[in-house]
């Protein structure tokens, strides 16, 4: 089998891996995926080793999608020089992460890549990667170590060529401050080269700044000297930040891209988009792991919808019970009943005005109970109770 | 009487029969609200009764909210708390609803003081809610209140809640990504996460970009700004 049709089939198999992964297995059955979706367009001026300085300008759309054991994300960045050169890039990244086994969690995360260069009256230049990276993190409270260990292969109009790293890291993280120390060795094809780098983040408010150092060496290959860069970001309102980005990068053999010197500026639209669309502050999930207080009401949820005549809907989903109950603030405590909708939903419809309240359920006359995958507040009468935060 | 008036005084009728009905349906509707009082009779002891409407009149007179009051003493009677229980847990209430009031100021609304004094229930202290406040400028605290009692009472230090909390409002972070951050922030506390290094793995994914910075995915992720790279 050609080498590109091998790179092609990798790709295939591991963007249909990385979709099975944020569509299925426990993050799916466990909450609701949030999905972000953000466009960045910009400018940069940027000199590439060997190369003049030239100016471009760039499109960059991307989504993300966040389960609660993993992460898959996508980008694809339209580059168009000052040369009339233009360069398209695409990538998708999944991350899962394992459940914990008492200070250690694994992480399997998979990145697949491709891109192409177009010179006017060339052919184009395209180049395609498939790699995937297993994670052991050792994680106390505010610092963690980690080992690492990634395989792959990668290909620039050419046969392919394995692509296998491995490394460790440690990081520490402050209030408004984290560092990350790594090192990592690098072999591609026979190209090899050990990357030794530190990053921090400080954030605060609508700043945040990430800087990136590091130093190549025992390069054989593969470059050699220090590199760096920094991004600064300002939130100008929830959707819109400004970034600048700059500095110096390596080249890199397993993506396929050669050193060079940027400043870049964009513009960055962002949105979050909240699944269900519902007006509650207690949303339809069940927690992980969660065991409920005894007696309580077992895969119990919470929604509050909006009902006729600005009046909300409180609907609980309470299998097995033959009967429920619910009283609160908004009851004045006294036990009301739920009407059943069948399919163990059960709702109450009443007037609530914006503000907090507190509220208990039961179940077939049971004690009086917080739903599981709500938060449990102390009763100050030696119970719990439910907060319950209308909009 | 002219043909005209005979067609024409029926309708007159009918209306004025139309009109009354509307208006005494719209009386119904709208019920007046019932008094302390009036909620709180048959519902405790006379004694209770008697030192919870007394903690009631002396909030009022305050201007404190109320109704937070009342619902607290009709939440002991209905769990079955004595009397002393009740009345000890109102005062309680009653000093930090005045407590949540002196920190937000007298333009807060009743759904903030009582919000506000809920999270200082649980331990946050007032100087934060002062913070907060800053933080929040004009817009609505009650969520961003709630979601904050939420963290804490998931096991996350009132102190690092209320920094992440008072950073993701100085980022202008909105109520739905307050909530979303409330949510990512149970979901790692559910996967094994340490409750602070949740709240602040999440913070920092929440607050400068809308996206995660990507540290697990390395810099290919999402949230990273785009690199002129060319092959």
């Amino acid at each position: 089998m050609p080498s590109s049709r091998r790179v092609r089939h990798a790709l295939l198999a591991a963007v249909g891996a990385l979709g099975a992964l944020a569509t299925a297995g426990p993050g799916r059955a466990q909450g609701r995926p949030a999905l972000s979706v953000a466009l960045d367009a910009g400018a940069a001026a940027v000199r590439y080793d060997g190369y003049l300085s030239s100016a471009a300008v760039s499109m960059t759309p991307a989504l993300q999608l966040d389960a609660p054991l993993g992460t898959l994300a996508a980008r694809g960045t339209y580059l168009v020089f000052q040369s009339g050169s233009q360069s398209l890039q695409g990538l998708v990244a999944g991350s899962v992460f394992t459940p914990p086994a008492g200070a250690l969690r694994g992480e399997m995360s998979g990145t697949v890549g491709m891109s192409s260069y177009q010179r006017t009256n060339e052919p184009a230049v395209r180049y395609g990667h498939a790699l995937g990276r297993g994670r052991v993190h050792l994680m106390g409270k505010d610092q963690g170590l980690y080992g690492t260990g990634s395989l792959g292969r990668t290909a620039l109009s050419g046969p392919s060529q394995a692509v296998v790293a491995y490394g460790a890291g440690a990081w520490r993280r402050f209030a408004r401050f984290s560092v990350d120390l790594s090192g990592t060795a690098t072999r591609v094809g026979d190209t090899s080269f050990v990357d030794a780098e530190l990053s921090a983040r400080w954030a605060a408010g609508r700043w945040s700044v990430d800087a990136f150092a590091g130093a190549r060496g025992l390069s054989d290959g593969g470059g050699a000297g220090v590199y760096g860069e920094a991004i600064g970001s300002y939130r100008l309102t929830p959707q819109l930040a400004l970034l600048l980005s700059g500095g110096r990068y390596p080249t890199d053999p397993t993506r396929g891209s050669i050193a060079g010197r940027y400043v870049a500026l964009a513009l960055r639209i962002a949105r979050r988009v909240s699944p269900g669309g519902e007006l509650s502050y207690l949303r339809s999930y069940r927690l992980p792991g969660e065991r409920g207080s005894a007696g309580a009401p077992k895969r119990a949820a919470v929604e509050l919808l909006p009902a006729a005549s600005g009046a909300r809907g409180i609907r609980i989903r309470l299998p097995g019970a033959a009967a429920a109950e619910l009283m609160g603030d908004f009851t004045d405590w006294q036990p009301v009943p739920l009407q059943s909708l069948g399919d163990d939903l059960w709702e109450l419809t009443l007037a609530l005005p914006p503000g907090s309240y507190r509220f208990n359920v039961r179940a077939d006359g049971g004690p009086w109970v917080v739903p599981p995958g709500v938060t449990p507040f102390a009763d100050d009468f030696g119970g719990i109770v439910a907060l319950l935060v209308v909009r | 009487m002219s043909r005209r008036a005979r067609v024409l005084r029926p309708l007159a009728a009918l209306a004025a029969l139309l009109a009354t009905l509307a208006i005494g349906s719209a009386a119904a509707g709208a019920q007046a609200p019932r008094t302390a009082a009036e909620r709180l009779a048959g519902r405790l002891d006379a004694g209770t009764r008697a030192q919870v409407l007394t903690l009631v009149d002396s909030a009022g007179r305050q201007g404190l909210p109320v109704e937070p009051l009342v619902d607290k003493a009709l939440e002991g009677a209905s769990k079955g708390a004595s009397g002393a229980r009740i009345v000890l847990a109102l005062r309680t209430l009653a000093g930090e609803l005045g407590a949540a009031r002196v920190v937000l100021g007298t333009t807060a609304s009743e759904p903030e003081i009582t919000a506000a004094a809920g999270a200082l229930h649980i331990g946050v202290r007032g100087e934060e809610l002062a913070q907060l406040r800053r933080a929040r400028g004009r817009q609505p605290m009650t969520v961003a209140l709630g979601v904050l009692s939420d963290l804490v009472a998931r096991g996350v230090p009132a102190d690092s809640a209320t920094a992440a909390v008072i950073t993701l409002a100085d980022a202008r972070v909105g109520d739905d990504e307050l909530v979303e951050f409330r949510r990512s922030v149970e979901r790692d506390i559910a996967l094994g996460a340490p409750p602070a290094a949740a709240a602040s793995v999440r913070m920092n994914g929440f607050a400068p970009n809308s996206f995660n910075d990507g540290r697990s995915l390395g810099a290919e992720q999402a949230g990273a700004p785009p690199r002129p790279r060319r092959p």
